[in-house]
């Protein structure tokens, strides 16, 4: 366990920084970068790669290149300047946006407020159409108080630069200044930021970095982003240039706590209110700064628990860990000359995120004992019960599934209930009936609909899930792998008890452990009890292996700080996730009989039926367990053979080699 | 390359993965790209100490820690014996 990662006291290695800007570089995934790395008032990294221009002709790129931060624009400028007049108690962050936009004073809008708008939770939509900006304000926003919402305020997460050109108006409102105005003197000239403005001068022209091909000629010093650019340059979302060392200045003001060279811009509370995770939308934000949103997630799992941050389109980002005044600045021009590169850059940043927060940052344990091994026994349980297992070592056909017990039980548990049923080909008992099936024709139980999660019913897809209906039984099945990840109250309707009946594999990253919690999460708001009809772990219940989960980086494929290989069964799991999370449902976990934690699941005599496309054995379903990891790099782990993760390749492998450093004693019980 | 479990009460999959990315690392710095090993294994401490290349057993004690820290906490959940 990690209490908090510090930035340790020798000089950092920031040599795989330089491999990673310099690759990008050589590649052409951007035409140059420059990236800077302080902590408190000192610069431990600033170096230049590459070119600041290709168009019309070659330039080096140099540390003083300024760049158009694109949407930098909204931690570093607007919400800042929006903190600044929440301080002074001139804005709210809880008011209705109509209060300092008559434009959004119906009842409508009543739920939009300036910390939704901050948190891109308010319903707005992305962007606007650009000639609506063109029109400039106030009637810019009549224009976007007559878009519909996307979803209500409050109730979700769509980062919006809509949101971002309103608050902008809100301080030209509130302040009686524009934005440049205003943040020229609240931040700019207070910092010496002589290098930093909306619609810089033309005397700084040959130091900034051009952009993009617009109507035959390349923007330089001119905007990129096209409503910015309609708006005249200056925009909540988008409009500021800037270099990394006034960047640096700003960090540097924020993680002193408001105040650098004794020049005040903020109060200390203010900023850690502006970077508190804030709980709107999906909790993933705070106040204009990015913590753990899908966005981040290039960036903030390298970075310290705590650390917020933000991209920029042209290619910038800078992420700053508060709690070591450790910050990181990169800027790219990787929109020049001709646009594109959006998926190019993130490998930039996530490698040079991933080197300097491995140079910076070293955990800090708990306790110091000796490791005693990678992994081992599970415990007993604590109230000794343990539902007729003994501990033979083996047990071959006398192992009954949760439904195997359901079935033996006549569905007492169910009758009298509308059963919704989270189910798919795995949900089969001991003779091969299907669940589905089985609680449909149960008596004194209705089966009212049908849930499948990733993959399907039939487990045979690998994209996202429709909607569908059970040609047997004609009862809907919802797809809980789709654009809801969740059951809705449309698709619960008249549900009064919510059954889950899938194979696990016992890994973290299997989906169907989200999908469990998500349930529970759901069927706990509307009062529906759950009842979980356990299977086996396949690959036993002894061994658990791998670190934890880091709690604040929970998603879809990790759903809760468990280790990688569980040791626990679904019902098990589905225990401990309501308990430790505090999901108000009634749980009831119908348990096996037979099964104990030493048997693999070709010891149970249960039929085996592939959880997944690619997990088609149980040797498979054991290796997914840690070679599944490798996945997302650029090896391939053997999708779309014969024998996914039981082979690893890529063409620059040379095999011989590396199967003789892997030596047996390094990783036993596989060659 | 193959990978052929000879012993399924031994293997250790995540050791496995660890060492092979880690002996990629040392062997093909230039093509390997271990950074989103990250996105499965989400584990600071970990990730850092694979990044700066250091010992396998280095990794697997971040890991034990945490290993010891859930055995405490899954106790009153389980069912089976």
């Amino acid at each position: 366990m990690v209490l908090a990662a510090v930035a340790h006291a020798e000089a950092p290695d920031f040599s795989a920084v330089d491999e990673a800007a310099r690759d990008a570089v050589t590649s052409g995934e951007v035409p140059g970068a420059v990236i800077l790395v302080g902590r408190g008032d000192d610069v431990l990294y600033s170096r230049a790669f590459g070119w600041r221009a290709l168009v019309p002709g070659p330039e080096p790129m140099t540390t003083d290149t300024i760049f158009d931060i694109a949407s930098l624009t909204k931690p570093v400028g607007t919400a800042v300047a929006i903190m600044s007049l929440v301080e002074k108690g001139a804005v709210d962050l809880d008011a209705p946006l109509g209060r300092y936009l008559k434009e959004f004073q119906p009842h409508a809008f009543q739920q939009i407020t300036i910390r939704r708008l901050l948190t891109h939770s308010a319903g707005l939509a992305a962007i606007p159409a650009n000639h609506s900006m063109a029109v400039g304000f106030p009637a810019a926003a009549r224009a976007i108080a007559k878009m519909k919402l996307d979803y209500p305020p409050g109730t979700g997460f769509q980062y919006s630069d809509t949101g971002f050109i309103l608050l902008g108006e809100v301080v030209r409102r509130v302040s009686g200044r524009s934005l440049d105005d205003y943040l020229e003197r609240l931040l700019f000239r207070p910092l010496g930021l002589r290098d930093t403005a909306f619609r810089p001068a033309a005397a700084l022209r040959e130091r900034i970095a051009p952009t993009e091909w617009n109507q035959g000629h390349i923007l330089r010093g001119e905007v990129h982003d096209p409503r910015a650019r309609e708006l005249s340059g200056v925009a909540g979302h988008a409009g500021i240039f800037s270099t990394a060392a006034d960047l640096a200045r700003i960090c540097r003001m924020l993680v002193n706590g408001g105040a650098l060279d004794g020049r005040r811009v903020l109060r200390r509370d203010t900023i850690q209110l502006m970077w508190t995770r804030d709980q709107g939308g999906n909790g993933t934000r705070a106040l204009g700064w990015d913590v753990t949103s899908s966005y981040a997630l290039i960036m903030a799992p390298f970075f310290p628990a705590g650390s917020v941050g933000h991209t920029g389109f042209t290619g910038t980002s800078i992420w700053i860990d508060p709690a070591s005044r450790t910050y990181l600045i990169l800027l790219t021009n990787r929109v020049h000359p001709s646009g594109g590169g959006a998926a190019r850059i993130r490998e930039l940043r996530t490698r040079v995120t991933a080197a300097a927060g491995a140079a910076l940052f070293r955990p800090v344990p708990v306790t110091t004992a000796a490791s005693s091994g990678p992994a081992a026994d599970v415990p007993e349980p604590v109230d000794g019960s343990d539902n007729g297992a003994t501990t033979r070592s083996l047990a071959t056909e006398t192992v009954k599934s949760g439904l195997d017990v359901l079935v033996e039980r006549g569905f007492a548990p169910l009758r009298g209930h509308a059963v919704g049923l989270v189910t798919n080909q795995t949900g089969i008992d001991a003779r091969g009936r299907r669940a589905i099936d089985l609680i449909a024709g149960a008596p004194g139980v209705r089966l009212q609909a049908i849930f499948s999660p990733e993959h399907g019913i039939a487990g045979m897809v690998d994209a996202d899930v429709p909607h569908g209906r059970d040609p047997a039984t004609g009862r809907p099945i919802w797809s809980l792998y789709g654009p809801s990840r969740r059951p809705d109250s449309a698709m619960l309707r008249d549900v009064t008890a919510l059954v889950f009946d899938i194979q696990d594999v016992g890994t973290r990253y299997y989906t169907y452990l989200s999908t469990l919690v998500y349930a529970m999460e759901e069927a706990g708001r509307r009062g529906i009890p759950v009842f979980v009809l356990d299977r086996p772990n396949p690959i036993g219940g002894r061994v658990v292996e791998g670190p934890l989960l880091d709690a604040d980086l929970e998603s879809f494929t990790g759903v809760h700080p468990i280790p990688v290989r569980t040791g626990l069964t679904i019902g098990e799991f589905g225990r401990l996730a309501a308990a430790e999370r505090r999901i108000p449902v009634s749980l009831t976990v119908i348990a096996m009989s037979g099964w104990d934690r030493s048997l693999w699941y070709d010891q149970t005599g249960l039929p085996w039926v592939n959880p997944s496309p690619n997990i088609r054995s149980l040797t498979e379903a054991l290796l997914y367990s840690g070679i599944g990891l490798l996945e997302a790099t650029n090896l391939s782990v053997g999708r779309g053979t014969a024998t996914p993760f039981e082979v690893v390749g890529a063409p620059w492998i040379e095999p011989v080699g590396l199967a003789e450093q892997l030596a047996p004693s390094t990783a036993p019980g596989c060659d | 390359m193959r990978l052929i479990v000879t012993d399924r009460d031994q293997i250790r999959p995540v050791t496995v993965a660890l060492a092979l990315a880690g002996a990629l690392r040392e062997r093909h710095r230039a093509e390997f790209r271990p950074e989103r090993i990250q996105n499965l294994l989400v584990n600071r401490a970990t990730m850092w100490a694979f990044l700066r290349s250091e010992p396998l057993e280095h990794l697997l004690s971040w890991a034990d820690e945490d290993r010891r820290s859930f055995l405490k906490r899954l106790a009153s959940y389980l069912i089976y014996r």
